[in-house]
């Protein structure tokens, strides 16, 4: 019998082109095509399997339970209808002490991948199967558990990986990398890198930090005073402190008479935007640069004023995470100044925030219903409740009431189902996630 | 068995949305009425108006007076979950159900047909036959005297007129698989061997048809199906059935301009016997999924008569359980039974690949299913969701079940953790 390799170049080229093969089988009319089938049937059935090489490793075992097939459908879900509720379900998957099912990591992988801002709560719900299949996959680097990498040589982006991930185990040593190189860096990875000390920020980086204030390029001075404001154990809080006990000694407020050669170094910014006064934007980045704490707030944002420290307040609080001046803000804000940053809400504990924000709602609705808006999932009961009511009255309900929905406990009164009509679909699937992904007791 | 069923309202819905809506509607307030018995479940909805809902137990067909054309509507759904939330009572089917279900029973005989246009019918049909396969015969003449070397570059036209007149010859079979050989020519590396072997099992069955008299039965039935002959389904339905606890391994939905059709693959428990049940639906309508992968399933089903017998019909069917064991072999083994369908029938296309123990790895040239032997076959490079799969497996060996061309697998399913999971 002709192998097929030989009949197939015969037809390749053409029966009347080609002498048939050495062997005297018939090759007219339909007796090539019939000759093709018989020798590739002869081949296709007796082919071997192919032999290759075992290889790669093994994902370890997981010690967190997996969720549950139900939770997973629910993420199908949010997926194909409702992406943007995708971050409750990760909150909720890790918070419920699970980890995302098998067949949905290569989703969230690269979800993660593409939206850099939900890396961190997709890494929450990997597990190890996650972390390894992450490390398989060069796309998924920033998810993958391994310390492999070279300082020394490796292209920026793994450098900042590597670097975020020492400084999670061990920050000093972490630290006392970078000091080893930072010399020889250029200023776009100087400034990158001092950025991403962020991660495990203590008061042993100060002296590094400090004299990162002394770099040659603007953008590393900056990173480095915008960590150092956030110790208040530092040296530049310190002179910030000084800098604004000088402005509030007296009854009246004191401005700054210049942007002196010590305020640039600590990172004031010597040049206002458009339409607001270079003394005036001094004296809010030394505000918003120092612990709020112990301010006479009440008298700041009830003076002349006013709008500057309801601001600079704002941008303090947050930044120190203080809630009981996020509170007096807050308020100010419900009672219709303008200025704070609604931001604020997330800074409160959640018991405090839920409390404050219904209490709000009974005095001024909108301005207190544009507060609630910004309030995490998941309100609390009466707080979903009062919430809907409120927005029930609103002009423009239907964009307020589809933002409520993302965070009012998906468990509404059946009373509430009319208002809500729209929104019943996505309160249901979350009812779903809840019922699914339950925080422990 | 709960989430089984969860599965199940997934998987008949048209789309998630209304999966969502039905749930709003899952509440026993929106239902005045309804019950349930062995063979169906119904109820009255609240909504716009009082909507009557059914759904048929045996395939979960649905009925409802709504408006809505999503089928199956929310309130079917919603009526589903009440059911599996145990808010149904047992109770007496109203009239309106009883009507329906007798509706879709299937039809008692047919009238007769008339035999002597039907014989007309068939000569006719016969004639064209004959005269197509001479006009197929000159066209593989021509093709293989001139050489299949400039087949990659010629015009899809030329295979789409050649398969038209085989349309127009009433051999719809056979028009498909010239339509293939365009598929074929313009497959990339080792096009030569696939296009040369479809070109000559063109051939094949050029010859088989016309000496068909001469074949063994179950050969003629398979030449006569690859031309295009179909078997009434009533028919065959009358026949003895093959009985056995169906294993539900996967499906695989390919999309036409016109039409949906879904294959889905079943291995007997106690048989061994592989089988494939195939579905059609127009390009919006719901194909059926009452044979829903990861379960098992009693059944009686009747095959299509072949030398190598794989599509069949459900006949009869009891309720599905969930799949408690994964029957896979080694590759060689699956391989080996690939061989001998072949050599029963050479026409055999996809075949059914259940692995055991199979690591995905991925290598330089592609992705590879190896079992612990060290024998592997090649993952279709096309398949988009080997990283679901390399994840269900984390290294490990899983099984694995998919469709097997000859040259690569596209995985439908994996068993992984005592599940089976569809990708």
């Amino acid at each position: 019998m002709t192998p097929y390799p030989a009949l197939v170049k015969v037809a390749l080229l053409g029966r009347g082109r080609q002498a048939p093969p050495p062997d005297d089988g018939p090759f007219g009319g339909l007796d090539l095509a019939a000759r093709l089938a018989a020798a590739a049937l002869f081949e296709k059935a007796g082919r071997l399997p192919a032999r290759i090489d075992a290889g790669g490793g093994r994902a370890p075992d997981d010690d967190v339970p997996r969720a549950s097939p139900a939770a997973s459908r629910a993420l199908a879900s949010v997926l194909a209808a409702f992406p943007e509720i995708l971050p409750e379900w990760l909150a909720r998957c890790r918070g419920a002490g699970r980890r995302a099912r098998a067949r949905d990591l290569p989703a969230l992988l690269e979800l993660a991948r593409t939206t850099p801002r939900l890396r961190a709560p997709v890494a929450g719900v990997l597990g190890g199967r996650g972390r390894w299949l992450a490390g398989e996959n060069p796309a998924w680097s920033f998810a993958a558990e391994t310390d492999a990498g070279d300082w020394e040589t490796d292209a920026r982006p793994a450098r900042l990986a590597l670097l975020k991930r020492r400084r999670a185990a061990d920050p000093d040593a972490a630290r006392a990398l970078l000091e080893s190189t930072f010399a020889k860096e250029g200023g776009e990875d100087r400034a990158a890198f001092v950025a991403a000390l962020d991660t495990g920020l203590a008061i042993s980086d100060e002296p590094f930090l400090e004299r990162a204030l002394d770099d040659r390029r603007k953008e590393v001075r900056r990173a480095a005073a915008a960590l150092l404001v956030r110790l208040p154990g530092s040296r530049l809080a310190r002179r910030m402190q000084e800098r604004l006990h000088a402005s509030l000694r007296g009854a009246r407020v004191v401005f700054p008479a210049a942007c002196d050669d010590a305020m640039l170094r600590d990172g004031v910014e010597p040049v206002p935007p458009k339409g607001v006064g270079a003394k005036a934007f001094w004296l809010f980045q030394i505000v918003a640069a120092v612990p709020p704490a112990g301010l006479p707030w009440d008298r700041l944002v009830a003076g002349e004023h006013k709008p500057l420290f309801l601001a600079a307040g704002s941008r303090a609080a947050l930044v120190h995470a203080d809630a009981d001046v996020a509170e007096i803000l807050l308020r100010r804000a419900a009672a219709g100044d303008e200025g704070v940053d609604a931001a604020l809400v997330e800074v409160l504990p959640e018991n405090r925030r839920h409390a404050l924000l219904e209490e709000l709602l009974g005095e001024r609705a909108p301005e207190a219903l544009a507060l609630v808006l910004r309030a995490p999932p998941t309100l609390s009961p009466s707080l979903s409740r009062a919430a809907v009511r409120a927005a029930s009255r609103a002009p423009y309900r239907g964009r307020i009431l589809a933002e409520l929905a993302r965070r009012i406990d998906p468990n509404v009164d059946p009373d509430l189902h009319t208002v809500l009509a729209d929104q019943l679909p996505v309160l249901e699937l979350r009812a779903r996630i809840h019922r699914e992904l339950p925080r422990p007791p | 068995m709960a989430d089984l069923t969860q599965a199940q309202i997934a998987a008949i819905a048209p789309d998630t949305q209304t999966i969502a809506r039905a749930q709003a509607v899952a509440s026993p307030v929106k239902w005045p009425a309804g019950g349930q018995d062995e063979r169906a479940l119904w109820g009255q909805c609240r909504g716009a108006e009082l909507y009557d809902v059914a759904i048929d137990r045996r395939d979960l067909a649905t009925r409802c007076t709504c408006p809505s054309r999503r089928r199956p509507c929310k309130h079917a759904l919603a009526l589903l979950m009440l059911s599996l939330g145990g808010m149904v009572a047992p109770g007496t089917a109203p009239a309106w159900v009883d009507a329906w279900l007798a509706e879709r029973e299937p039809k008692g005989p047919r009238r007769p047909p008339d035999a002597e246009a039907q014989q007309k019918r068939v000569a006719e049909r016969e004639a064209k036959i004959a005269a197509g396969l001479d006009e197929l015969e000159r066209w593989l003449d021509d093709l293989l005297r001139q050489g299949i070397a400039a087949a990659p570059s010629r015009p899809w036209e030329t295979w789409d007129q050649a398969a038209a007149r085989l349309v127009d010859a009433q051999a719809p079979g056979l028009a498909r698989r010239v339509r293939a050989l365009h598929a074929a020519a313009v497959s990339g590396e080792g096009w030569p061997e696939r296009l040369a072997e479809r070109v000559g099992l063109l051939g094949v069955l050029v010859r088989a048809y016309r000496a068909q008299d001469a074949l063994p039965d179950d050969l003629r039935a398979d030449v006569r199906a690859q031309i295009g002959w179909t078997q009434a389904q009533d028919d065959l339905l009358a026949g003895a059935g093959v009985r056995d606890a169906w294993h539900v391994l996967g499906t695989r939905v390919e999309e036409d301009e016109r039409y949906r059709s879904q294959r889905t693959w079943l291995c007997g428990r106690d048989t061994g016997r592989n089988a494939l049940v195939l579905a059609f639906a127009a390009a919006q309508a719901p194909l059926d999924r009452s044979l829903l992968p990861g379960t098992t399933v009693d059944a009686e089903l009747v095959f299509y008569p072949g030398a190598a017998p794989l599509r069949a019909l459900v006949k009869e069917r009891g309720e599905a359980r969930r799949l408690a064991a994964f029957p896979g072999a080694g590759v060689d083994a699956a391989l080996g039974a690939w061989a001998r369908a072949l050599a029963l029938c050479p026409f055999v296309e996809a075949f059914p690949l259940a692995l055991a123990n199979v690591t995905p790895l991925r290598r330089k040239d592609g992705w590879w299913l190896r079992d612990a032997r060290g024998d592997a076959v090649r993952v279709a490079g096309r398949f988009e969701k080997t990283w679901e799969l390399a994840a269900l497996a984390g290294g490990r060996p899983i099984g694995t079940f998919g469709e097997w061309d000859g040259e690569t697998v596209w995985p439908l399913s994996a068993w992984a953790d005592g599940e089976l999971e569809e990708l």
